[in-house]
């Protein structure tokens, strides 16, 4: 394969009649983690259901390893391997942790080789929880099990959409911390969160949002050395 | 006590029935428990759909119809032997829901509700037109249906025939609820757009579902054919589809074996009432709003609430 995992160019997009994307740009390579960070209503959940064919693009070009997606149904993006880890988890609440993962496993197109097993070591909370309902679950299991059910479809992209939002900040650091160790064995990750110094130590780069349009990308270096960026951008800093 | 043993002391009660009734000198019993196994078999087919498929279908009394005019329609031309009368409405019930499944699938909610009735109305009117088979007034069956050396117009040997299809389909209704098949399904039907991005084609599943669903109350209909003696287009009228939507619910859906509980108290209720007084409809009708408002989960979530609190 030659050229990034995922690439978008142009890409609008629009619920009914109100535009939300005005030609967002973003590229992913393979291996690397990025932050996609905006405030609320810029078009960082836009961007992702578009990328997952859940809306439809009205302009541009979206590849992913390649080839381009846009106009797949839903279901063959997935499997051509992007993990989705949806804003609000949205787990199955009437299936039990253990049915969650299972009925979605699948040798998927990447090489992760993910396991029930592998799941357990990631998230130990999941085999003490196997048995109980989804819906019976605290806020931060449930994102373990959204992140561990997006991986049994083998992603080669896994993307998170408000990685840590309403968590305990305990449960938000072993988050993080999965994540590094997803990023350290060589997965490709795409992130949402506002949480901006936690993003700068997991990911190479971060792009802005703002009103539909990437108006910021960099490293974690710069985006750490210029707060006035976070500042303006994201509203954060005062 | 273990579940095991439980279903197998149900099993045996099942089993055993008809010398209970001969002792009792009720003969009579193990026909009406036939009926229950053959309701039995069209409610949890239902289920499948219904209760882990989140597709409520008003037209499944379609495939009562079609297995029962497999059997009418081969009768009629003098061949009797009940495999071939299974195999036609297995073939044709599963096309028809093949069909049927692949247009009304596109839709879901109320539309599925509406496309289901219509096409049963389909059937229905089609079964009307068919004077060369009864039209209207149906066709009875001159020549009792035969498996092997058994001959079915035994009421005893049907009943345990419609036995061994209920205990069949339980169990394979069960494994396929528990495989993966079964859990995108459910999964789907609490979160159909997430299921989706997961990778998931799900309208695949879910006519799958619909056409094995369509394939078992197909041979519900057969046994009630072979019971009765009789076909006849009512046999598929929506009320009779409204009858298996309300056995789903009342014993409790998404479990099957709530299904078989559904079947066999709306029955019973039925033989009960309408021995009391000509105005039982009424007092049904109260019993089952009294149930939609105090059981939500059906019958099966009123035992498993009992059997918590103790």
């Amino acid at each position: 394969m030659t050229g990034p995992l995922l690439q978008l160019a142009g890409v609008e997009a629009a619920y009914g009649r109100s535009q939300v994307l005005f030609g967002v740009d973003l590229v992913v390579e393979a291996g690397s983690a990025v932050a996609l960070l905006g405030r609320n209503g810029m078009g960082k959940t836009t961007t992702i259901r578009t990328v997952m064919g859940l809306l439809p693009l009205q302009a541009g070009i979206i590849r992913f390893a390649g080839q381009p997606v846009a106009g797949l149904p839903a279901h063959r993006i997935a499997r051509a391997g992007i993990g989705l880890v949806p804003e609000g988890r949205q787990i199955f609440p009437n299936l039990t942790v253990h049915e969650n993962l299972v009925a979605t496993a699948r040798a998927g197109a990447g090489a992760g080789g993910w396991t029930l097993a592998r799941i357990h070591q990631l998230f130990p909370r999941l085999a003490e929880r196997a048995g109980n309902l989804g819906s019976e679950l605290s806020g931060g299991e449930q994102q373990m099990l959204a992140i561990g059910r997006a991986l049994m479809t083998n992603p080669r992209l896994l993307i998170l959409d408000e990685a840590t939002e309403g968590l305990a900040p305990l449960v938000r650091r072993e988050i993080w911390s999965s994540l590094a160790r997803l990023r350290a064995e060589g997965l490709t990750i795409l992130v949402v969160d506002k949480d901006v110094e936690a993003l700068a130590r997991l990911c190479d780069r971060h792009a802005i949002l703002e009103r539909g349009r990437v108006v910021w990308t960099g490293t974690s270096a710069d985006l750490l050395a210029t707060p006035e960026v976070a500042r303006r951008h994201l509203g954060l800093g005062g | 006590m273990p579940r095991a043993a439980l279903w197998a002391i149900l099993l045996a009660m099942a089993v055993l029935l008809p010398f209970a009734a001969d002792l009792a000198g009720q003969g009579y019993y193990v026909g009406f428990a036939t009926r229950v196994a053959i309701f039995a078999i069209a409610a949890l087919s239902l289920d499948l759909i219904l209760g882990y498929g989140g597709l409520v279908s008003l037209g499944h009394a379609a495939f009562l119809g079609i297995g029962a005019y497999s059997v009418g329609i081969w009768t009629s031309h003098g061949v009797t032997a009940a495999p071939v009368h299974w195999a036609t409405a297995l073939a044709a019930g599963g096309l028809f829901a093949l069909v049927t499944g692949l247009i009304a699938l596109r839709t879901a909610g109320v539309a599925f509700i509406m496309i289901t009735l219509a096409f049963a109305q389909m059937l229905f009117f089609l079964a009307v037109s068919l004077k060369a088979y009864g039209g209207d007034d149906g066709l009875t069956l001159w020549d009792a249906a035969r498996l092997g050396p058994l001959d079915l117009s035994d009421d005893r040997t049907l009943y345990w025939v419609a036995i061994a299809w209920l205990v069949l389909f339980l169990l394979l209704g069960r494994h396929l609820v528990a495989s993966r098949f079964g859990l995108v399904l459910q999964g789907a039907r609490s979160n159909e757009r997430r299921m989706r991005a997961l990778g998931f084609d799900i309208r695949r599943h879910r006519l799958l579902a619909y056409v094995l669903s369509g394939m078992a109350a197909s041979i519900a209909g057969c046994l009630l054919a072979h019971m009765t003696d009789f076909v006849s287009p009512a046999y598929m009228s929506w009320q009779r589809s409204g009858e298996l939507v309300v056995m789903v619910l009342l014993g409790g859906i998404g479990t099957l074996h709530g299904a078989i509980l559904g079947a066999a108290v709306l029955l019973i209720l039925e033989e009960v009432l309408a021995g009391l007084t000509q105005h039982w409809m009424l007092i049904l009708g109260a019993i089952l709003v009294a149930m939609a408002l105090v059981a939500r989960r059906g019958l099966h979530g009123l035992l498993a609430a009992l059997r918590g609190r103790r």
